[in-house]
């Protein structure tokens, strides 16, 4: 009995609840390593941190937290450091905590340390648990005296015994005791995640995939309106799936993953992340720093994602934005080596050689034995601007000169703790951020830059314009193509409740469109006549619409639109990726006899909406004034730079040969109506 | 060092009207020089070479983002083979016009405007 209650105790108490917020951490005092350890190696201070879990979790956690500032884009260290500050709790904290007593979930340390394991979580859904077997065990032998231990709890219950084999590293056994315990019990979806756990240690992705996904079919099908646990939620199971579908090289399918977390939660900032990376595999590296600047709008701070975002635009030649956030991340996260290289390089390649030199000598100050390559690279540089005179000078970086490996590194990588004074939106704004060439005290060396026409993408970014920025370097990297004989539409950048619905004035429109229902409307009405004449549709019996093909196959069926406009004062992404642009409204359902044989009715049981936008440099146009040695742009005054107008573009895609006008489309926003629309068809 | 003295009475009357004035032919000048400099945007023509859908775009003051030209307000116009202009509307967005339906006696652009053809 006394067995059966502890189990249920276990079971009951997940061990990461995920919802607290985050504080500011003491910080610990750096545990001294055994004398052949690196104390530049988070991975020595991880090693560590475990060896001394059980006896002496005050240490492990110091060791676990040192692990996570030498390398914040490690998951890992915050998993092991939040087990073993439960560990150094009171027993009845630690009791409360597992058993999910409210007192104790409300206390600001538990919550503190609670946050500790979604930080986990975020940077890596599968980050390695077996810390939960020492945690577990040290409560039970609290709790029992050591009368009871855990496999006497594993011999009545195949799912803590699948829990159990996993937490001791006995992963096929983990699985095949899960397979028992879902056949008895398919319909718990917690326990769909936890077999993915040991599917993932044996390397079984697929395995681990359909693990996940029927777990997420079962939150999506069950009542729960909320789920209990961040894990257990739509977004974090589909970014759990995307993250599988990642690892085995599935780009598109783990894309789409991460877009429907998205859909779940637009503030799922790892999501972002994550696709920014998926985008930056595809060579696309406009809308890779699209997503990480969302990612950087909807979440806090982390040294790790701003490096990754660096290397990025270094690599692109954007290397004034990229200085900018390799000194933030060097600010939120001094320990951590990496950034101090990189950084260090951009200065040299610009002239700046003390300050490349000050980067170099932290680099070498801070990093682990491991990074042995770049230590000797780096010292090679710094010798030699201690011993030659070149001149100042500029030059794009090459992926790999900037960093290598730098970019896929360690996956999983997320968040570190919020902070107040470090918010989103900073990450690409000219007006907030230090500029190297405005900044820096060497900034006279450097001549001001004429306008090339190219350059307008970045100017965009660094408004934080990223849809418009993309849809430019779509436009540049496109064979010649003039409207109205477009080039292949472009289906990826732009989605409607991510992205459009979150301006108020597209949200407006849209809002009024589905009131005044414009595809019942007697111009609908006419339009949907049209429509299934022309489709051969128009008969009793038939069905129409297909909402779910793709929106470039639907295109030609709308039956209604409405116009979004800009005002001036509407200067934002969506003024620079559409301007004006025009709502389609689609339709399904079914045919029928007409009243009294006249006609026929037609019945809409569900609609869809989604943008389109010509995209084109057709006729005289002004298109306003543009810097990019400052990122200054205006409408109106001269004084803001260059004056452009769509000539420019044309005679660059002469000049070319590439430059193509195409057809902007979103997904389809599907509604199905709670009450159809019926009317006649003559 | 005192203010300038306001104009006043019908000094001050006779100023609001020549700064209304010039505001007037400003305007004026700017719709003359807005509904005169239209250029063709794109153009449909019937399969049999009778008819051309030409639609008209006028620039849009003072500027639009980059890659929005079709994002102007304009004129769509029916021409026969002659050049002869058979009927016009004003449209809102250029890009409207996407779908010419022709017939053999109509031609239709979808949700913008239902022309008949002469005989």
């Amino acid at each position: 009995m006394r067995i059966r209650f502890l189990t249920a105790l276990i079971l009951a108490a997940p061990l990461a609840s995920l919802h607290a917020q985050i504080d500011p951490a003491t910080i610990p005092k750096r545990p001294a390593l055994p004398v052949d350890r690196d104390s530049n190696s988070a991975s020595d201070y991880f090693y560590f941190g475990g060896s001394v879990l059980g006896k002496t979790p005050e240490r492990a956690a110091a060791a676990f937290y040192w692990a996570s500032r030498l390398d914040p884009t490690w998951a890992d260290p915050f998993y092991g450091r939040y087990v073993a500050l439960l560990l150094a709790q009171p027993e009845m904290v630690l009791t409360g905590y597992l058993t999910r007593r409210p007192g104790t979930l409300r206390d600001p340390i538990v919550r503190r340390i609670d946050s500790l394991a979604y930080q986990a979580l975020l940077r890596n859904p599968f980050v390695d648990r077996r810390f939960d077997g020492v945690l577990l065990e040290e409560w039970l032998f609290r709790e029992t005296g050591g009368t009871v231990r855990l496999p006497d709890l594993a011999a009545s219950n195949p799912r803590f015994a699948g829990w159990l084999a996993y937490a001791n590293g006995r992963f096929q056994e983990a699985t095949a005791f899960y397979a028992t315990a879902l056949a008895r019990g398919r319909k718990d979806p917690t326990l769909h995640l936890q077999r993915a756990l040991p599917f993932v240690a044996l390397g079984l992705m697929d395995s681990a995939r359909s693990a996940v996904q029927t777990a997420l079919t079962l939150l999506r099908g069950s009542d729960t309106a909320q789920a209990l646990y961040a894990y257990e939620s739509y977004p974090f199971a589909e970014y759990s799936v995307g993250v599988l579908f990642e690892n085995g090289n599935q780009r598109d399918s783990a894309q789409a993953a991460y877009e429907r977390a998205l859909l779940d939660d637009l503030t799922f900032f790892p999501a972002h992340r994550r696709l920014a990376r998926i985008r930056l595999a595809a060579h696309d590296t406009a809308g890779a720093m699209a997503e990480y600047t969302r990612a950087a709008e909807t979440g806090p701070p982390d040294a790790g994602g701003l490096f990754e975002l660096a290397v990025l635009l270094a690599s692109t030649g954007h290397t004034d934005s990229a200085v900018t956030l390799l000194r933030h991340a060097t600010e939120d996260e001094p320990w951590f080596a990496r950034p101090h290289a990189l950084l260090g390089l951009i200065y040299e390649r610009s002239g700046f050689r003390p300050e490349a030199s000050d980067q170099y000598r932290s680099f070498l100050r801070l990093a682990p034995r491991s990074m042995a390559t770049e230590i000797q690279a780096v010292s090679r540089r710094l010798a030699a601007l201690s011993d030659s005179s070149a001149s100042p000078r500029t030059k794009r970086l090459d992926r790999d000169e900037v960093a290598p490996g730098a970019i896929q590194g360690r996956p999983g990588i997320t968040a570190r703790s919020p902070d107040p004074s470090h918010r989103p939106g900073r990450l690409a704004s000219a007006d907030s951020a230090p500029h190297l060439v405005r900044d820096h005290p060497h900034a006279n060396q450097r001549a001001r830059m004429a306008l090339t026409l190219t350059n307008i993408p970045a100017i965009m970014r660094s408004h934080s314009w990223g849809n418009g920025a993309r849809l430019m370097d779509i436009w540049f990297d496109r064979t010649s193509a003039v409207a109205p004989a477009y080039g292949p539409p472009e289906t990826a950048t732009i989605r409607m409740d991510t992205w459009v619905l979150t301006f108020p004035r597209a949200k407006v429109v849209y809002d009024q469109l589905i009131t005044d229902r414009i595809w019942a409307n007697p111009a609908g009405q006419r339009e949907v006549g049209a429509m299934l004449k022309r489709k051969s549709l128009l008969s009793a019996g038939r069905t129409f619409g297909n909402l779910s093909l793709p929106v470039q196959n639907q295109d030609a069926d709308y039956v209604n639109f409405r116009v979004v406009s800009f005002g001036a004062t509407d200067l934002d992404d969506m003024s620079a990726a559409l301007g004006n642009f025009t709502y389609r409204v689609l339709v399904a359902g079914s045919v029928a006899a007409g009243p009294g044989g006249a006609g026929f009715q037609v019945t809409v049981t569900e609609i869809g909406v989604y943008v389109r936008d010509s995209y084109d440099f057709n006729g005289d146009q002004f298109l306003g004034f543009w810097d990019d040695s400052d990122n200054a742009v205006s409408m109106v005054n001269p004084l803001s730079g260059t004056s452009v107008s769509n000539s420019d573009f044309r005679a660059w895609r002469t000049a070319n040969g590439k430059g193509g006008d195409y057809m902007v489309l979103s997904d389809v926003k599907r509604t199905v109506l709670r009450t159809p629309d019926v009317f006649v068809v003559r | 060092m005192s203010p300038p003295a306001k104009p006043s009475g019908p000094r001050r009357l006779r100023f609001i009207l020549i700064a209304g004035v010039a505001l007037l032919v400003v305007l004026l000048a700017a719709w003359w020089i807005s509904a005169h400099t239209a250029t063709e945007y794109a153009s449909f023509t019937r399969p049999d070479g009778n008819y051309r859908v030409v639609v008209m775009r006028r620039p849009v003051w003072p500027a639009l983002m980059p890659g929005q030209a079709g994002d102007a307000p304009g004129e769509v116009r029916l021409y026969d083979r002659k050049g002869k202009l058979l009927h016009k509307a004003e449209i809102e967005m250029v890009q409207l016009v996407d779908q010419v339906e022709w017939g053999e006696r109509s031609v239709r652009i979808k949700l913008v405007a239902e022309w008949e053809l002469p005989d």
